[in-house]
């Protein structure tokens, strides 16, 4: 028994003797990172004032974050990437390690910076190759809440942006005390697509309504009918309009910090807290609101402003705001809510400690009263008139006709009823006066919500430009086409037009008006421009400046650094389409990081030349139905065929190289080329309605002709073979009767005709039943890509 | 044979139990939400309810919610935000002001905290004045005896709790809900034929007596036609003015209809226009009236006593129903 004592004793001594050692041993392992890690700190302490060192490595990733595992792009395993902080005066030296199998680039937006630093690929350096290094060093001159991303491809949309921090010194005069020293937080919005970004990409220049099915805004006939909107649908379509959104997307997810909702629990009530907003989305735009009360804003873009409190504010993509928020009660965490512009979800942040206090959520908007709205200001040939309303500086919304909050919910049937019957007793009158009231787009006036826009922005400072400066003006309108997806400045893209050069000392004045239909965030690159914007000398300087339809800025800067700059809307997609320009200052040094400037132009031009893929096949009962295209800006490739099951049916096949010749692209010229195989009965004849015959079982013709959409998007098609036969044809493809239901007519003076009906099932995936003047009824799956 | 038997009804059970709780990963949790009535649980069930991965079901006397969810797939945190989304307050989110105006009147309930600092100081105390004001009114008139000994006996306790909890309740709500145990200043006109009419409607259709309907519904159009206005305070006037269409609109019908069944269409109409009326105007009925419920047909009635008899089925199903609020 004592032994059995003593032996467990022994034991129990040799482990506790193992354990010590064990715990001794790595203790002093400890010791010795935590004594490197002080000298480190230390070092850094020492040379903080000097360079500011930071290492970068972009891994592709598996991310999660639409519910489904889908690549992502993560910069030191984290999306967004890390913030980077400065104080103003230091230098800056970041290595950016490449571990993609892909070309990448890292561009600092809104800063400062010696033209070879700025990080946009094949325009101020060469992409980083694949498993290479670049460093990028410059000093820190400003101030402000800034951000970096990615320049290359579509990068930016599945990850690589993060906040840019650059503190005040503490002498600086500029330092607001009650605002500057407040607890900070770095804060990035951004969105989230289980889609491929190219699939994206190329979805929206086919015009895929795939986003719109998914959002519910299909604004289809039916949808028409039932909200009693059926002549404004018409109306809408004889003005050749496609249904339009405020934005084009559709997003799984929407982020603050990589979270969709998150909270900051180191706050109690009464904190007052200060958020620096990056809007780090490739295409949303958002509401910001606070369920905690108002909104202080103190900075734009970097740039300080004179506090200003408003109840929400939109911020477009890429545009940062410093924004002040109290937490008005202890044990109560105040939402702050950012709702994208087409409201489909939301993200969230709670700020303080303890049960969630949620905000008032934006209600739907009334797509229908937007498209009454677009009516009245599309003319007939596409082009927008303003109706006399000098819009500028976001003041006056045209949205504001769809938001709820502010112009009131939809009206119901009974409602609707009563207002006609109102209107026979003359009170048409009181409508009218309605419409010449300049206050009908103004949120701030129509409603007690205070929101947020350029006017309200003024500079704590001057900014006035240097008097003595010669001054340039620049005339920009921004135009495009949502049918094609086509962007551009005065209908050219980027690889249709040349550098704008400009002299260094230069006043730059641009002036810039949107003719297209939808808003475009105006990014400049390596300089901050004053907004005109009535505050005289206090103009605020930004870098990003969002201008809605028919909006005319007036923007200027003073040119003080040499390189090529580009000057480009920043909703990705667009500037992928080409929607930008460079500016490149006269007889400026070359670009070291630009050996071969030819190659790096073609390599830059061939970013809005591509071709967009789009190929379709109807799997029938009575035959094969299928078309392929390849379109980009100008020009259009299509081949369709009709394959049927037997001789009778006979093999068809149409292809057509066209190019677009007007700017809203109604009308294509194009060349063709036919081949026909079919067995005719004995005898039998074919007359065209101009009583030319073709009787050819087996004809190969080519063509020239015009194609011209007509009111209600009806497709003209007029032909001439080369034997002298002509073809006239109309036809209307994807009507929308219901939210996925479609329908298509064609009919020519062939005397062929069809009608189909397509009930689209997924994005890939279509039901269809058609009858086909020459191979009837047919039954099939449409399957697209 | 037996064993066949068993089999079976294994069988049977199976699938069954199976489809009713088809949620993978299933998780249970537990949490309070605010709220009143059957509509509330309506609305916080249905905003629970997530196809295939989550449902949640509301008791309104213990305010507990129990959730089952696919936590793969979403998280009570989600869905208690959802809930909150369409008014109501839980353990983890506080609705949104907007929210919470929106739901219907029966169904705001009272609330805990307030979501932002603004406190109202003006309505409670206009409330106490009131109060004062209907009990010295009282006093002068020997009529009132009755009324009066209420008023009395809320003038020992609950006089210091009505503005208390009312500075709470803010000016959300001066409809006094009978969960919240609140007791507040009693209407000064006399309701007590009116109501006494309308339970006749109700003995009427409980007896299945079409002709006796119509009957009390005539007179009851009189009753309606015999509370003076003049005589109203302000707060009730409005509120009279807002039902008294309604009610009138009802009334006529069931006086004028030749079908039973059109007349409890009508009575249910009735009943509730009633019930907001009560609650508006503060009446009181020399006693408790109790709302019940008839869940068949999701329609309310008035009653003066807490027994169940359902006017909406007759004798066939009589004892069919719930309390579902009483008003003191």
């Amino acid at each position: 028994m004592k032994q059995k004592l003593i032996k467990i004793a022994k034991w129990v001594f040799n482990l506790l003797k193992r354990i010590f050692k064990a715990i001794f041993i790595h203790e002093k392992a400890c010791c010795k990172s935590i004594l490197l890690f002080m000298v480190i700190l230390t070092s850094q302490n020492i040379f903080a004032q000097k360079t500011v060192h930071y290492d970068l490595h972009i891994k592709d990733t598996i991310v999660t974050f639409g519910g489904k595992e889908k690549r992502g792009i993560a910069v030191n395993g984290q999306i967004p990437m890390p913030t980077l902080t400065f104080t103003e005066g230091d230098t800056a030296e970041i290595f950016v390690y490449n571990d993609l199998d892909e070309e990448s680039s890292m561009h600092w937006h809104g800063l400062f910076l010696p033209n070879k630093e700025d990080g946009v690929p094949n325009l101020t350096q060469m992409p980083i190759p694949p498993h290479t290094m670049h460093v990028y060093k410059f000093p820190i001159i400003q101030h402000g809440t800034h951000w970096y991303h990615s320049h290359s491809g579509l990068q930016e949309q599945i990850g690589m942006y993060g906040s840019f921090i650059m503190n005040k010194r503490e002498n600086d005069p500029t330092f607001r005390k009650g605002i500057d020293d407040l607890p900070t937080v770095p804060i990035v919005l951004s969105e989230w697509t289980n889609l491929k970004p190219e699939n994206v990409h190329r979805m929206l220049h086919n015009a895929s309504d795939w986003s719109a099915i998914k959002k519910g805004t299909t604004q289809s006939y039916f949808e028409a009918i039932k909200a009693g909107d059926f002549k404004t649908k018409l109306k809408n379509e004889w003005k050749r309009q496609l249904a339009m959104d405020v934005s084009d997307v559709f997003y799984d997810k929407f982020l603050i910090n990589g979270q969709n909702e998150s909270q900051l629990t180191q706050f109690k009530g009464g904190d007052k807290v200060r958020l620096s907003i990056s809007n780090g989305g490739a295409s949303s735009y958002f509401w910001l609101s606070y369920a905690g009360g108002k909104i202080t804003v103190v900075a734009n873009d970097g740039n300080d402003v004179e506090p200003v409190e408003v109840d929400r504010l939109i911020i477009a993509v890429s545009e940062t705001y410093d924004i002040i928020v109290t937490i008005p009660n202890d044990s109560i965490s105040y939402e702050l809510l950012a709702t994208p512009e087409d409201r489909t979800k939301s993200a969230s942040l709670f700020i303080g400690n303890g049960i969630k206090q949620l905000d008032n959520s934006l209600p739907k908007l009334k797509y229908f009263e937007g498209m009454k709205m677009m009516n009245d200001m599309v003319k007939m040939n596409g082009n927008l008139k303003d109706m006399g309303m000098k819009m500028s500086l976001n003041q006056m919304d045209m949205n504001v006709v769809m938001y709820p909050e502010i112009t009131g919910n939809l009206k119901t049937k009974s409602e609707r009823k009563e207002e006609k019957e109102l209107q026979k007793y003359g009170e048409i009158e009181e409508q009218e006066m309605q419409m010449e009231d300049t206050n009908r787009y103004n949120g701030n006036a129509l409603s007690d919500i205070v929101t947020l826009n350029y006017a309200m922005l003024k500079s704590p400072t001057i900014t006035s430009l240097p008097n003595d400066a010669p001054v340039k003006v620049l005339n920009f309108r921004l135009t495009g086409n949502m049918n094609r997806y086509l962007w551009s400045l005065n209908n050219k893209v980027v690889s249709e037009s040349d550098k704008i050069l400009i002299k260094k000392g230069e006043n730059i004045r641009l002036i810039i008006e949107n003719a297209s239909m939808m808003r475009h965030p105006m990014h400049l690159h390596g300089h901050d421009f004053r907004v005109i914007n009535g505050q005289g000398d206090f103009a605020p300087l930004k870098n990003i400046i969002d201008i809605m339809p028919m909006e005319t800025d007036t923007l200027e800067f003073n040119a003080n650094v040499e390189g090529d700059w580009f000057f480009h809307c920043h909703i990705l997609y667009h500037m992928m389409s080409g929607m930008g320009r460079v500016f490149s200052y006269e007889n400026q040094a070359p670009n070291p990081l630009i050996p071969n400037p030819k190659l790096a132009q073609r390599k830059l031009f061939s970013e809005d030349r591509k071709f967009h893929f789009m190929i379709e096949n109807d799997f029938a009962s009575n035959g094969n139905d299928g078309e392929l295209m390849l379109q980009n800006k100008r020009w259009s490739l299509g081949t369709e065929w009709r394959l049927g099951y037997h001789k009778m049916h006979g093999f068809e096949t149409e292809t057509h190289i066209g190019r677009y010749i007007d700017k809203m692209q109604f009308l294509q010229i194009f060349a063709g080329f036919d081949y026909r195989y079919r067995k005719l009965e004995m005898n039998e004849i074919e007359k065209n309605l101009f009583t030319q015959k073709n009787s050819k079982d087996n004809r190969i013709l080519a063509s020239i002709g015009l194609e011209y959409t007509l009111p209600l998007l009806v497709k003209l098609q007029a032909e001439v073979y080369h034997n002298g036969y002509v073809r006239l044809q109309l036809m209307r493809e994807d009507i929308p009767l219901t939210k996925r239901l479609r329908m298509d007519f064609m009919v020519n003076t062939d005397v062929e005709y069809m009608v189909g009906l397509k009930y689209i099932i997924t994005k890939n995936l279509a039901a269809k039943i058609h009858y086909d003047s020459d191979m009837g009824v047919g039954v099939g799956l449409t399957i697209g890509y | 044979m037996k064993m066949i038997f068993i089999w079976a009804i294994i069988l049977f059970i199976i699938p069954n139990t199976y489809s009713k709780s088809n949620i993978k990963n299933a998780k249970k949790a537990v949490y309070t939400v605010s709220g009143n009535c059957e509509m509330c649980k309506k609305n916080i069930e249905s905003a629970a309810k997530i196809n295939k991965t989550a449902f949640g079901i509301w008791d309104k006397n213990t305010k507990q919610i129990v959730l089952i969810f696919d936590s793969t797939k979403t998280s009570a945190d989600e869905i208690l935000r959802k809930i909150a989304l369409v008014g109501y307050d839980n353990d983890k989110y506080l609705a949104s002001n907007e929210a919470y105006n929106d739901l219907d009147k029966c169904c705001q309930y009272l609330r805990k905290e307030l979501p932002k600092t603004k406190v109202d100081v003006m309505l409670p105390i206009k409330e106490v004045d009131n109060l004062n004001a209907s009990i010295s009114d009282n006093l002068e008139d020997p009529k009132n005896a009755e009324i009066i000994q209420k008023t009395d006996t809320i003038k020992q306790e609950p006089i210091i709790i009505a503005p208390i909890v009312i500075v709470k309740d803010s000016v959300r709500t001066n409809i006094p809900t009978n969960n919240a145990k609140v007791k507040t200043a009693v209407s000064k006109t006399d309701f007590t034929a009116f109501l006494t009419q309308y339970y006749a409607i109700k003995n009427a259709l409980i007896a299945d007596k079409m002709v006796a309907a119509n009957k009390n519904a005539a007179l009851l159009l009189v009753e309606i036609d015999a509370i003076r206005m003049d005589k109203l305070s302000s707060d009730e006037h409005m509120v009279w003015m807002k039902y008294f269409d309604k009610l009138k609109a009802d009334v006529t019908k069931i006086s004028v209809a030749k079908d039973i069944e059109k007349q409890r269409i009508a009575f249910s109409s009735l009943s509730n226009n009633l019930w907001l009326t009560v609650k508006g105007m503060k009446i009181n009925d020399n006693g408790a009236i109790y709302v019940d419920y008839c869940p068949m047909k999701d329609a309310y009635w008035l009653s003066s006593e807490p027994a169940i008899k359902n006017p909406y089925y007759g004798s066939s199903m009589l004892t069919c129903g719930s309390i579902k609020e009483t008003i003191k």
